[in-house]
């Protein structure tokens, strides 16, 4: 045996153990140091939460005077094509919003971040700067804020708002 | 000269190449199709994302790393690479292309950092894996080749179990209430199916544990006589061709199937070493 094949042996065992290590909630946080470049790959689909919600974004602004307009849709994608089997490309923004959303909501469990500390992470500024942008201010608005709507059903849609940003700057 | 064992792992590099060539099309069309989301406005903008802890690109580098035109660039790279593993015969450009599509899924990965999926992920485990095979054939090392197919067939085992594993852990799944609570959704679900489900309470119980337990299963794969192991790799192909139509899951065909070939192969040095053949 060639001492490359020893090495590329070693590499892919390796890379398995550790593949199946990573698998655990107890090893990830050690191994996601090291996977920036997801070379380790998480293997458990829709478990052990499947996604049973979708998530949409919605903006409201503030006048100089305090008042508040109405919430405003946030478009972030559009609805699944028929021939989504074969060619479906709105799956990466749903899953961009879906994988933020998610991201937000375990910061907010965390001792070191929790809600004071939210608004300095990269989800949440992604998806103010996002909301920020996609919906066109309000003359004299000074202030907006953003918030995450759940939903279920297709025809009969159930709502729920699980997250409310504060007010910020529209300048 | 070929031996008989490089002939069996050249057939399995060729149809693992092609469903990796369509993959690779496929994902770089529909990111194409997504560069809105790169742009000053978009989901995935460069003046947020280069926030991000533990970036080492120095920031000059990086500036340039994260531009909408590398990104195009990168994405064009891989169409131009499946284009070349579509040939349908082990050739030249089988290395150096598959490890063209290896480094454009960790840019993306890097690049896109929210966004990715499953497919995504064994799209980097095939193109790793074809690009040790056809290191092997070039240099004509058999042991070289034999660690390519470990690296998929491996992983493939994994991601079933591991699929199946977390699902069982899970009372949503245990219970039956995962299947209808996708299917409700309009990311990921389907009205014909959300309806038929809904009063089909038994009906989402068994197919929940009928996942449950194929996903857990799927490594006795490699132990299975030639004919069974085939015919289940063909009932898994339908499971990811029926979350293509139901889910819009479309681009998990393509690479899951790619495996495939490694894990018949991997099947074969199983009940050989074992002695059942």
């Amino acid at each position: 045996m060639s001492w490359v094949s020893i090495l590329l042996y070693s590499t892919v065992t390796l890379w398995l153990a550790i593949t199946l290590l990573a698998q655990h909630s107890r090893f990830q946080s050690v191994i996601n140091r090291f996977n920036g470049l997801h070379v380790i790959p998480r293997w458990t689909f829709f478990a052990p939460n499947p996604g049973v919600r979708d998530y949409h974004l919605v903006i409201r602004e503030r006048y100089r005077d305090g008042r508040l307009t109405d919430w405003r849709s946030v478009p972030v994608y559009p609805p699944r094509p028929k021939l989504a089997y074969v060619w479906n490309p709105q799956k990466r923004a749903s899953k961009i919003l879906t994988d933020a959303i998610q991201a937000i909501k375990l910061l907010l469990k965390r001792d070191d971040v929790g809600p004071s500390g939210l608004p300095f992470t990269v989800p949440y500024l992604l998806l103010l700067h996002y909301a920020a942008h996609a919906v066109p201010a309000e003359p004299d608005a000074v202030e907006f804020q953003f918030a995450i709507i759940e939903a279920t059903g297709h025809f009969e849609r159930e709502l729920e708002c699980s997250f409310l940003s504060s007010f910020h700057s529209r300048w | 000269m070929v031996t008989e064992g490089m002939a069996d792992i050249a057939l399995c590099l060729v149809i693992t190449k092609t469903l990796l060539g369509a993959w690779a099309l496929l994902s770089a069309a529909e990111w194409l199709a997504n560069l809105h989301l790169f742009r000053s406005n978009g989901l995935l903008t460069r003046s947020i994302l280069r926030l991000r802890p533990r970036l080492v690109i120095p920031a000059s580098i990086r500036h340039h790393m994260h531009a909408e035109s590398t990104v195009i660039a990168v994405l064009i790279c891989r169409i131009v690479a499946g284009l070349f593993l579509l040939i349908p015969y082990p050739n030249p450009a089988d290395l150096p292309c598959s490890l063209l599509i290896l480094l454009s899924c960790f840019y993306m990965s890097r690049r896109t950092w929210f966004g990715g999926d499953g497919s995504d992920q064994m799209g980097m485990v095939v193109a790793a894996g074809v690009a040790i095979i056809s290191a092997g054939l070039v240099l004509d090392d058999m042991n070289v080749t034999a660690s390519g197919v470990l690296a998929i067939s491996g992983q493939a085992v994994l991601a079933y179990f591991v699929a199946g594993a977390a699902k069982v852990a899970s009372p949503v799944w245990r219970e039956g209430n995962a299947l209808p609570g996708v299917m409700k959704t309009r990311t990921y679900g389907h009205p014909f199916a959300a309806s038929f489900a809904a009063e089909r309470p038994a009906f989402c119980k068994f197919v929940c544990w009928l996942t449950i337990g194929t996903e857990m299963l799927f490594p006795l794969v490699l132990l299975a006589p030639p004919g069974l192991a085939i015919a289940s790799l063909c009932c898994f192909a339908l499971f990811h061709f029926s979350n293509a139509y139901f889910m819009g899951l479309n681009a998990f065909v393509w690479p899951f199937l790619a495996t495939y070939p490694a894990v018949m192969l991997a099947n074969s040095a199983v009940r050989n070493w074992i002695g059942w053949i």
